[in-house]
């Protein structure tokens, strides 16, 4: 036990000077001395990085692979481009150590499972990460940028931390929503303890929590027993304009660009997430909105007298 | 190039400068799971395209972290192939004078042959720990965290391997 305790001192390097020249006299050193040395000398092959880097380029190109820079379509939107871009600016880099990530891309909904079999479903443009080495009985925490349905198992402290606020948990089925300027929490089992921009309050069954525009209020009147969206269809109910198309972008992975058009203006409705055309049009025909969709990739929308 | 730029991965010399810095290193940290060059080079490559195709989400800051994760990741999807083989030459800087002896360099060459013999047939856990501490130096600290492991599983790993490497390398 001790030789090998001096064994892995030793490899790593951690040995003075003083205990080196004695461990050097033992058998131990004898016996591994060789192999030690002779595995440092192996050297793998050395790249050539420009000849790597040309071969690089061709695989990327073959790929058809270009750089996803989404760009913001809303005047409106600056730096809020980070929501609609799929992969939203790290909260997976926050960790130090190396952390467990689940993602959802556009158009696509993820579910995955924690070390405590607390479920969680991604939707659209997540993003979920944890550590899983910190991740014990009595401490669960993740991180979550964008959306996600969690159904936790009993135990205690479940914390989901967002950039806008933080959601504390013990043992329920609630919806994080964390979009730029618009966090909204509904607890549907259990109790849900929210703490936003230094607001704390608690939610039971059937309440929620909604900041949207810079003010934020407690709601009831949850409309079903789960979120919408986990049934692949987005609903509002007078919600601004402009995170109803967020949404329609992060569904169908398009861009979707305005004109003339009032992004603030409330919206209450649904849109199916199977089909684009009938998406828009559930969304559109109520405002009074034509859209263009001759490009299938970038829809266009422009008000009705234009 | 405007400061932010000096940090934005989508700016071809700013990822060049990434892939410039990295490349051998990621390869090496490759070549130790799978024991080939070809697919260790092969892993690496497919890691900077997902970090080119998602440079726009990726911190620069973080990015050599998320390189090796990646090729983790990747590795673990892999075909693993029945029979590992190290294919690297080594390049000696041994230069002990005192042994000159024809007799003892056969030994040597012979010794060194069994070793890397002994190294293909760990398992990968083993061989890549073994050889981030023996080739590149590190410590076990830092093993461990780019393996997403505790230190205590480093250790154990190190030790299985001395212990299997004794066993099937007689001593000159």
């Amino acid at each position: 036990m001790e030789e090998e305790k001096n064994i892995l001192k030793w490899l790593n390097g951690d040995m003075s000077d003083r205990e080196l020249a004695a461990f050097k006299q033992t058998s131990a050193y004898k016996k591994y001395a060789q192999i030690a040395q002779y595995a440092s000398d192996l050297k793998p092959n050395q790249l050539n990085t420009t000849q790597a880097y040309a071969a690089f380029k061709n695989k990327a190109e073959a790929k058809n692979t270009t750089p996803k820079v989404i760009k913001p379509n809303f005047n409106w939107i600056s730096a809020a481009a980070a929501a609609v871009v799929a992969v939203l600016i790290t909260t997976y880099f926050i960790f130090s150590n190396p952390a467990t990530t689940t993602e959802a891309k556009l158009a696509q909904l993820t579910q995955t499972q924690l070390p405590d079999q607390s479920e969680v479903l991604l939707n659209s443009g997540s993003l979920l990460t944890y550590v899983k080495n910190d991740w014990d009985k009595n401490k669960r925490e993740v991180k979550l940028k964008g959306e996600a349905y969690f159904k936790v198992t009993k135990g205690s402290n479940f914390i989901v931390e967002t950039s806008a606020g933080k959601v504390q948990v013990l043992g329920t089925q609630f919806n994080v929503k964390e979009r730029k300027d618009y966090f909204e929490v509904h607890c549907y089992e259990g109790r849900v303890r929210v703490d936003h921009g230094g607001k704390k309050l608690v939610l039971t069954p059937g309440e929620r929590y909604r900041f949207i525009n810079g003010t934020g209020k407690k709601m009831t009147g949850l409309p079903a027993t789960q979120p919408s969206w986990t049934l692949d269809e987005s609903s509002f109910d007078a919600i601004p304009l402009k995170y109803v198309l967020n949404e329609l972008e992060r569904k169908f992975d398009i861009t979707i660009t305005t004109q003339s058009i009032d992004v603030d203006q409330l919206f209450a409705g649904s849109f199916g997430n199977k089909n684009l055309d009938k998406a828009l049009r559930a969304v559109t025909v109520p405002l009074g909105i034509e859209y263009d969709d001759t490009n299938p990739k970038n829809i266009r929308l422009y008000a009705n007298n234009q | 190039m405007k400061s932010s730029d000096l940090k934005d991965l989508c700016k071809e010399p700013v990822f060049k400068g990434f892939y410039d810095s990295f490349l051998q290193g990621a390869k090496n940290f490759a070549l130790y799971k799978c024991g080939d060059e070809a697919q260790a080079l092969d892993l690496t490559q497919e890691a900077f395209i997902k970090i080119w195709e998602n440079c726009s989400s990726v911190d620069f800051a973080k990015a050599k972290t998320y390189l090796f994760t990646t090729i983790n990741n990747m590795f673990l999807n892999t075909v693993k192939h029945n029979k590992v083989v190290l294919n690297y030459e080594k390049n000696s800087n041994t230069d002990d004078k005192s042994f000159q002896d024809p007799v003892y360099i056969l030994e040597e060459k012979e010794f060194k042959l069994k070793l890397q013999q002994a190294i293909a047939n760990l398992n990968e856990g083993q061989r890549e720990v073994f050889l981030m501490n023996r080739i590149d130096g590190k410590k076990y600290r830092e093993i461990a965290e780019l393996l997403d492991i505790s230190v205590k599983a480093v250790e154990k790993r190190m030790s299985l391997t001395l212990k299997s490497l004794r066993e099937e390398i007689p001593n000159i």
